[in-house]
């Protein structure tokens, strides 16, 4: 197993904002400073500050109030765009993300460049992030919370875990301090003292901690389940005005719906976008693929065809996507012997035929249990061979016996012939002598005589 | 400096030689002169026009053996629009199993070129046939061209029958044949055949009954 940990620290203030603004975060009470962005830091306001004297230090500050909420659904957001790297995530504290990457490192040919393409992800977005690879979820996590680079070999991280502060173990404040006064400031220090030693001196979590660390004991975060249908929104920074425009954040939100099928192994069938106005009022894109599909990169290509021709009749202020018709991303059934990709069963495809031309446009062929051409009524599934009969019959039967005319009777050559067939009495369909004819243009044809001597032409063989 | 000479020192490729159909599974027609010409035997996932003069010219006989030998494997056989009703019987008679066959019967020319296009496109129909000059309209190169790309998609075999009336005109299947009578029997010629040279084809005792 391998576990990659995405730590961002600053997620409630950098979500969807693309400006570099200083930026806090306040506490319920809307009297502290929680947390506090980079320009907002570097005016000197800290953790802690009362928001009195951060607007002193910054007037400019932007402020919001710290909603649990709000930022464990961004996080599900990224979460879903993560889902295009990896089949299992959990959100962890809505500060991190886990995913399990071991299993994707053949299909991207290396972890390295998955962890190029989460890197560029987190970029695009403006995203500060810390990451951590590790082999066990725990030590990931105590790893993305130190600015290292990742490390990708077990010796590398091996070594980057006993290099690691013990400031990053989730310990309570004291401890962590009693720790430090001793000199173990490093989880390295504290793996060569005896185990009871430290289970004597210290609380029993300390000793959990360092054996999730080393993966002594299995912890495995919860996994994040995707919601059943997908429904994800932006608000945009600036209103847009020209379609065109609005294909880059919706680039990010087919990135989204890339994870999200991806998680839920399933194609999508229609996209619904939603472009919101300012005066509340909405316009509505619908677009569809026959198939289904799931590729960011191929829903795009077919919104830069449907967004050229659209004109936008107010500007947009709001984008929300939604997708509710999916189809499963199911293998395609192959034959041992025979490897036709069959990317439909022959039901459904009959199905869908119905449906557009109606159930009697699809008939079956089957051989009828009476020899006589017409009486086509009851059919029987699989031919007995030996009941065929011995002469051959043509290919093509038309549907009523045509008359022949005199010229034409005395047109074409007899071949072979007369068969003569009578149907049962009860019938009535009287007696035929049949015989197998040579048109002039060289065709042959089923022909046959009634009992009034009238010729009839019956079929082809062709 | 002479041909033979530049063909020795292998500065002209000739496309006689080139590997054909590499990877592809052809099937053989069951006849063998026709096989030659079409280098092994009818190539799936290419579309292949038939083009006759009159309706029952030997369309059906020519796929006789192909469609016994596909209907013994996995796969929807289906019959778009054929003029008249193809005889169960005598299509027992040449072995072929019936079980998988449907013929599919539509109003017009659009939805026949629906049909053809999603069942083409599943992937899950060995054969198609469908007889393309039913009505009065004509039907579009680029719809052609849909259905060739729909027949690359799905790998099955693709067969159009249309009226020789078309033979001047392009089109973007990869093969087309032409059926002629002849007192011999019926004549095929290969008018178009894919990654090879137009080709006279051989006389074929198709309407031999008797």
């Amino acid at each position: 197993m391998r576990w990659l940990a995405i730590y961002l620290p600053l997620l409630p203030l950098e979500w969807e904002r693309q400006d570099q603004l200083p930026r806090a975060l306040l506490d319920a009470q809307a009297r502290r400073i929680v947390l506090a962005n980079r320009p907002a830091r570097l005016a000197g306001i800290e953790q802690g500050v009362a928001l009195a004297t951060a607007h002193a230090l910054c007037p400019e500050l932007e402020t919001q109030i710290d909603d649990e909420q709000q930022t464990l659904e961004s996080l599900q957001s990224l979460a879903l765009e993560v889902g295009r790297w990896s089949a299992r995530i959990s959100c962890v504290n809505s500060s991190a993300l886990l995913a399990e990457v071991a299993s994707m490192e053949r299909y991207f040919k290396g972890l390295e460049p998955l962890v190029d393409a989460v890197c560029e992800m987190l970029s695009e977005q403006h995203l500060s992030y810390q990451l951590g690879m590790a082999l066990t979820p725990g030590a990931a996590l105590a790893l993305s919370r130190i600015d290292s680079p990742v490390a990708f070999s077990e010796q590398e991280i091996d070594r980057q875990i006993l290099s690691l502060p013990v400031s990053v173990l989730q310990l309570k404040l004291k401890e962590c301090q009693a720790l430090q006064s001793l000199g173990l400031t490093q989880v390295g220090m504290l793996e060569k003292l005896p185990r009871s030693e430290i289970g004597s001196r210290f609380s029993p979590e300390l000793l959990l901690c360092l054996d999730q660390l080393r993966g002594r004991v299995d912890w495995v975060p919860e996994a994040f389940i995707p919601p059943e249908l997908f429904e994800q929104r932006v608000d945009l920074q600036a209103e847009i005005n020209y379609a065109q425009g609005l294909l880059f954040p919706l680039r990010r939100l087919l990135g989204r719906l890339e994870g999200f099928l991806h998680l839920r192994q399933q194609y999508a069938l229609v996209l619904c976008i939603e472009l919101k106005h300012r005066d509340l009022s909405s316009d509505q894109i619908k677009i569809g693929h026959a198939g289904g599909c799931y590729r960011a990169s191929d829903w795009m290509a077919l919104l830069h065809l449907k967004l050229e021709n659209y004109r936008l009749t107010q500007p947009v202020i709001e984008l929300k996507l939604s997708v509710n018709q999916f189809r499963g991303w199911d293998a395609p059934a192959q034959d041992l012997f025979d490897p036709v990709s069959a990317d439909e069963s022959p039901e459904q495809l009959l199905s869908r035929i119905q449906i557009r031309l109606g159930k009697a446009a699809i008939s079956y062929l089957s051989v009828p249990e009476t020899h006589f051409p017409l009486l086509q009524t009851k059919h029987s599934s699989e031919p007995v061979l030996d009941l065929l009969p011995c002469i051959r019959r043509p290919l093509w039967l038309l549907e009523t016996p045509e008359r022949l005319s005199a010229s034409q009777v005395s047109s074409f050559r007899v071949q072979q012939g007369p068969e003569r067939m009578q149907t049962q009495w009860w019938q009535r369909m009287g007696l035929r002598d049949y015989f197998i004819v040579r048109w002039p243009d060289g065709r042959q044809a089923w022909v046959f005589r009634d009992q009034c001597q009238h010729w009839f032409l019956h079929g082809w063989y062709g | 400096m002479v041909l033979a000479e530049l063909l020795d020192r292998g500065q002209v490729w000739r496309g006689s030689e080139a590997p054909v159909h590499t990877g592809q599974s052809v099937l053989e027609t069951g006849y063998p002169e026709l096989d030659i010409c079409l280098n092994g035997g009818w190539v799936p996932g290419h579309l292949i026009e038939l083009l006759i003069d009159k309706k029952a010219t030997g369309e059906l006989s020519l796929l006789l053996p192909l469609l016994s030998d596909v209907s013994h494997k996995s796969g929807l056989i289906l019959w778009i629009d054929p003029p008249m009703a193809p005889y169960s019987l005598a299509l027992a008679q040449s072995g072929v199993r019936l079980r998988d066959h449907r013929i599919i019967r539509t109003g017009s020319l659009d939805e026949r070129l629906w049909v053809m296009e999603q069942a083409l496109k599943s992937g899950c129909v060995s054969l198609l046939v469908g007889w393309l000059d039913v009505g009065r309209e004509r039907v579009s190169d680029k719809a052609l061209r849909r259905l060739q790309l729909a027949a690359d998609k799905g790998q099955g075999l693709a067969f159009v029958v249309r009226s020789s009336s078309h033979i001047n005109n392009s089109s973007p299947a990869s093969f087309r044949l032409h059926l002629k009578q002849s007192e011999a029997g019926v004549k095929v010629d290969l008018i178009k055949r894919y990654q090879s040279w137009p080709v006279e084809g051989p006389v074929l005792p198709l309407l031999k009954v008797g």
